[in-house]
């Protein structure tokens, strides 16, 4: 017993020096940094890096624009996660009932976009959303509504961001809810129908909770990437306008890397790592009963 | 405190090794020279000239893009392994000064524009060579223009502003009289050093951005948006904007030199007239503007001095000059070359030629993009109609105040004593 | 409770392959009905074409006094138990047994009382809050026999529902099923594989093969009167040995009927001594002996091949020894050697 537990930890040991070296001591160290005012001037000469305690903590707390890209984020997450679910879904199901040879040309279609380089991606909807030649504004005129602004204007960009994280992101959760319905045994389906279920009842007693587990996962990879939003707006919009679409992975990005605030920087990482462990342990814990055989 | 900077510098250093291996296959070089996007290239065009006219000599150049340059210079600086001679962007000379990486440079010509030199300049000491130099002026439709009544641009505020409410009223709906892309700080920050009150006061320790020159220049600059002579666009959401201009949508256009070669890359030929450039106008007479460019540094850290020096007087010289524009667009720094075709000749230029005379140099310290960007987003709220004029300034003063804290703490125990020389104004006022 | 009728039924798949061809038979109000046969025999498939899943090509599925055939599954009023028993997995075993009469919209007091009254006769009470992956495999076929029973269908039909249990849960089950069958007085349609399951539990068995209905007869007729060469050996294990007259030690004597016929005798219808002077004959070489407890599986060759006996052997035998056997003539089934159909012969 105690030789096979022996060996079981050589067998994990690379893999541990591997998160050692790249993710628990960088997070230490970056939890470090987050205590210290660590910039440009330390490197200069280490006199002028003082151990400042928790201050960049309640100066990020009393920051505008740190409130600011909070918001932002959690507006991709909050309206972007369950759309991306929602869409995943909704396809997986759809393209199940696409006849066979059309099939994968359907799922290839929409899988392309996950794929596909961010910045390529940013850069095509960039045109697509352009406000006066846009094809976006094209079809919209064509329907006989306005041409909104939707890079330049605050609330507009952050939706703006939302559909295109969205859009390149669903095709992923749709090829894994594709392969988990797969799973479902078809015998449930017959049972249900002889005892009555319809489509709809179908649909909402078995397949979406048998899902759920799977759905559940996705949600969680879903917010966990999108709390790190960064490319697509680092491409879109920079930003802007007015700060509508910074995230706060750009802002410790601005600072840490274009302004060499390290230490302030590294507070902004600290809690966005620590809201994400907030997040996978709630899910964890709050999980249903059932967790597939 | 000490053990916790080593660290630090360890860590930096064990980066810097990684990313450095990348590109270590390379035979060994006599001269390692890191340049950035299409300068890197140009300048790789000209090292055979250089290698041949200096036996024995062998170059290497490295090349960087914009977006990371600054990132992987600090990095090597903090490991301790950085090139020779480097090309860097002159706001980014501050940063290396401070972290003692540059050598001082010596006399390497007479005919720098003196606001070049003045950005490469701390503490009366010199740590950086103009390579070459850029400014922001007007481009504008001179047949427009002349349609509303004006043979020229005006050279002030209030005949600038009178000339685009003119413009304004023979332009179709969803045309401008001005672009000036709310993504860029440049057109604000000239306005800025138009005024006589620097941005920042005391040795560049505290923030002035509460001033009434400052106010003023943000006043204007809100003008033009909330006046609807400009749009709040960001230039990336421009499609074609050289075509766009072409079709009558902006007549004014507040840009830089590369722009001379964009329009011509985008226009035809027989479209060479719609465009035309001219100095900025200023508060109540022909304005300043701001210096930007890049500069050849020697790094502390090199021990081929000599053969950096070598180097960076070739790439002086007036033919490597006149290749560069040739090869990417840039201004020579040196204002002999200008006297050489197709300097000389090329009509559009010359609003170049003389803006370069008369420009203001921006206050050369570490956090100055910081400071411009911040300025940007402020100034674009105040045009958004978010935030009033006095409000914005009043908050963004505090900001600058603190992200300076750490300059003041520096300063006033730097070994290099209160640092930088009062600047600017001396060249500003002489150009008035 | 209703009556099961299935008059020339085929299944016609879409590239033609038949998999049903002119099936007919009949489960009587509250009679149990075993179909039985080997696997890919299309027993699966008659039972979901009963049960709506699939459609017929040709013929008509009558329950009660209802032609069904157009009817979706949920308006034939019947129930099924799945091989692998389909229960839901994210649900309770209280929410597996309510899910029928819930989707139809069942007031929930009167489910509540069904739920725990069918419960109590299948002895799940104690199991209703646990999940189908808490549950022992007799557990979880108790719960699928109790979803069945919930809506009291018309008629059970029964996939192979033991096979995936283990031997003495399988008898024990099929007991219980068996008086499940007599307190409810449905009517069930059992398929399965196990021709022993089937002599065990029905009281009539439709014998299926290549999509064909083989014999339709009670359990005894159909073991002692097989109607054809495949039931004669698909039915009794171990299965019967298949002679021709020439395999006796005295050819003359075999009875005959019309045409070129093959001789069965089941292997525990042969003894080790001469019970009549009718008895034939037949001496072999015994290549292996198996015991089975109290009797012995003997394996012989003859002059024309091997043959299985299973014998109470009043001496001790050897692997090796020539021994002679007899069958009496009762014992013979004769088939034609063409058409494989069952001859009557004459004593």
């Amino acid at each position: 017993m105690k030789r096979k537990r022996s060996t079981g930890a050589l067998f994990v040991l690379p893999a541990l020096v591997l998160l050692a070296v790249f993710v628990f001591i960088p997070l230490i160290g970056v939890l470090g940094l987050s205590l210290t005012d660590f910039g440009v001037y330390s490197l200069a000469d280490s006199a002028n890096l003082h151990v400042i305690g928790a201050a960049n903590y309640w100066h990020l707390l009393r920051d505008r624009e740190a409130w600011q890209a909070l918001e932002t984020t959690l507006v991709v997450v909050v309206v972007g996660v369950p759309a991306t679910l929602f869409l995943s879904l909704v396809s997986a199901l759809m393209i199940e009932s696409i006849a066979e040879r059309w099939r994968g040309m359907f799922r290839t279609a929409l899988f392309v976009p996950v794929v596909c380089s961010t910045v390529a991606i940013a850069i095509s909807w960039r045109y697509l959303l352009n406000t006066r030649f846009g094809l976006v504004n094209h079809l919209l005129a064509l329907l006989g509504l306005g041409a909104p602004d939707w890079l330049g204007s605050p609330h507009l960009a952050i939706l703006a961001i939302t559909i295109v994280v969205v859009w390149k992101g669903f095709g992923y959760g749709m090829i894994i809810v594709s392969a988990a319905r797969k799973e479902i045994p078809d015998e449930l389906y017959d049972a249900a129908r002889i005892e009555g279920a319809g489509v709809h009842q179908r649909l909402l007693r078995i397949t979406v909770p048998m899902l759920a587990p799977t759905l559940g996962l996705l949600a969680l990879l879903d917010v966990s990437g999108y709390w790190q939003l960064f490319a697509e707006p680092y491409v879109l919009t920079q930003g802007g306008p007015l700060g509508s679409t910074t995230s706060l992975l750009l802002l410790m990005y601005e600072r840490g890397f274009r302004w060499w605030r390290w230490g302030a920087a590294s507070a902004i990482a600290v809690a966005l790592t620590a809201v994400m462990w907030l997040f996978a342990w709630v899910q964890r814990h709050t999980r249903a009963g059932w967790r597939g055989e | 405190m000490r053990s916790a900077f080593d660290r630090a510098r360890a860590l930096a250093a064990l980066g810097a090794a990684m990313l450095a291996c990348a590109g270590c296959t390379h035979a060994p070089c006599g001269l390692t020279v890191w340049a950035i996007g299409s300068e890197a290239d140009a300048l790789e065009r000209m090292v055979p000239g250089f290698e041949a006219s200096h036996p024995g000599s062998s170059v290497c150049v490295q090349e960087l893009a914009w977006s990371s340059a600054q990132a992987r210079l600090l990095s090597a600086v903090a490991a301790g392994d950085p090139p020779d001679v480097a090309q860097v962007g002159d706001t980014d000379i501050a940063m290396l000064v401070t972290l003692h990486a540059l050598r001082p440079e010596r006399h390497i010509a007479d005919d720098f524009f003196p606001g070049a030199l003045q950005v490469t300049r701390f503490d009366g000491v010199s740590y950086g060579v103009p390579w070459y130099v850029d400014t922001r002026l007007l481009f504008y439709r001179p047949d427009i223009l002349r349609r509303a009544g004006f043979d020229r641009p005006a050279r002030t505020w209030n005949g600038w502003l009178k000339q685009m409410r003119a413009v304004r009223r023979i332009l179709g709906p969803g045309q401008y009289a001005l672009l000036a892309p709310t993504n860029e700080y440049e057109f604000l920050e000239v306005l800025a050093l138009q005024e006589p009150a620097p941005m920042l006061r005391d040795g560049d320790r505290y923030s002035n951005f509460t001033s009434t020159s400052f106010q003023r220049a943000l006043s204007f600059y809100k003008s033009l948006y909330q006046g609807h002579l400009a749009p709040r666009v960001d230039d990336r959401q421009l499609v074609n904007l050289w075509w766009e201009m072409a079709r009558g949508d902006f007549v004014f256009y507040v840009s830089g030199p590369w722009n001379i070669g964009e329009f011509r890359r985008f226009l035809p030929p027989r479209d060479e007239d719609l465009w035309m450039t001219a100095p900025m106008p200023g508060p109540d007479g022909p304005g300043v503007s701001i210096i930007g460019g890049s500069d050849f540094v020697v790094f502390r850290a090199s021990h081929r001095v000599r053969l950096a020096r070598e180097f960076i007087r070739y790439m002086l010289a007036d033919e490597q000059q006149v290749r560069l524009y040739e090869l990417t667009g840039d201004l020579p720094a040196r204002r002999g070359v200008w006297r050489l075709p197709p300097l000389s000749t090329d009509i559009k230029l010359q609003a170049f030629r003389s803006q370069l005379e008369r420009v203001r140099p921006f206050e050369a310290i570490p956090e100055w993009d910081e400071i411009m960007d911040g300025m940007r987003r402020m100034a674009a709220r105040v045009a958004a109609g978010d935030a009033t004029v006095r409000g914005a300034t009043a908050r963004f003063d505090r900001t600058v105040d603190g992200w300076l804290a750490k300059r003041r703490e520096f300063l006033a125990r730097s070994r290099f004593p209160a640092a930088m020389p009062p600047r600017g104004d001396s060249l500003g006022a002489k150009a008035r | 409770m209703a009556a099961l009728e299935i008059e020339h039924v085929e299944k016609i798949l879409r590239g033609g392959q038949a998999v049903l061809r002119d099936v007919s038979c009949s489960a009587r109000d509250g009679e149990l009905l075993v179909v039985v046969g080997p696997s890919g025999c299309g027993k699966s498939t008659l039972l979901r074409l009963v049960a709506g899943l699939e459609s017929v090509t040709r013929g008509v599925i009558r329950i009660g006094e209802r032609t069904v055939n157009e009817l979706p599954p949920q308006q034939r009023d019947v129930a099924m138990v799945f091989q692998n028993h389909a229960l839901y997995p994210h649900m309770t075993v209280y929410e597996n047994l309510a899910f029928g009469l819930r989707v139809r919209g069942t007031p929930r007091a009167r489910l509540d009382q069904r739920v725990r009254l069918v419960a109590a006769q299948l002895g799940i009470e104690a199991m209703l809050k646990r999940f189908p992956r808490e549950l022992s495999g007799g557990q979880r076929q108790r719960t699928a026999l109790g979803r069945a029973m919930l809506r009291n269908p018309s008629v059970f039909l029964l996939d192979e529902p033991l096979s995936s249990l283990d031997a003495p849960l399988r008898a024990e089950l099929r007991r219980e099923l068996a008086a499940l069958h007599r307190s409810l007085g449905a009517t069930m349609v059992y398929v399965t594989h196990d021709q022993s399951e089937a002599l065990s539990l029905g009281q009539r068995m439709v014998v299926l093969a290549g999509g064909r209905v083989q014999q339709i007869d009670t359990p005894a007729h159909v073991f002692q009167r097989p109607a054809n060469r495949f039931v004669a050996g698909f039915v009794g294990w171990p299965p019967m040995n298949f002679l021709t007259a020439d395999s006796f030690d005295d050819v003359a004597r075999v009875p005959a009927g019309q045409g070129a016929l093959e001789y069965g005798v089941r292997p525990e219808c042969f003894s080790a001594r001469p019970g009549g002077g009718d008895d034939l004959q037949l001496t072999g070489r015994i290549e292996r002996i198996e015991s089975q407890g109290s009797e012995w599986d003997l394996e012989l060759t003859h002059r024309l091949g091997r043959v299985l006996a299973r014998l109470r052997p009043e001496r001790t035998l050897e692997v090796g020894e020539q021994i002679r056997l007899w069958v009496a003539r009762g014992h013979l089934h004769a088939f034609d050697l063409t058409s494989g159909a069952r001859v009557e012969l004459k004593p």
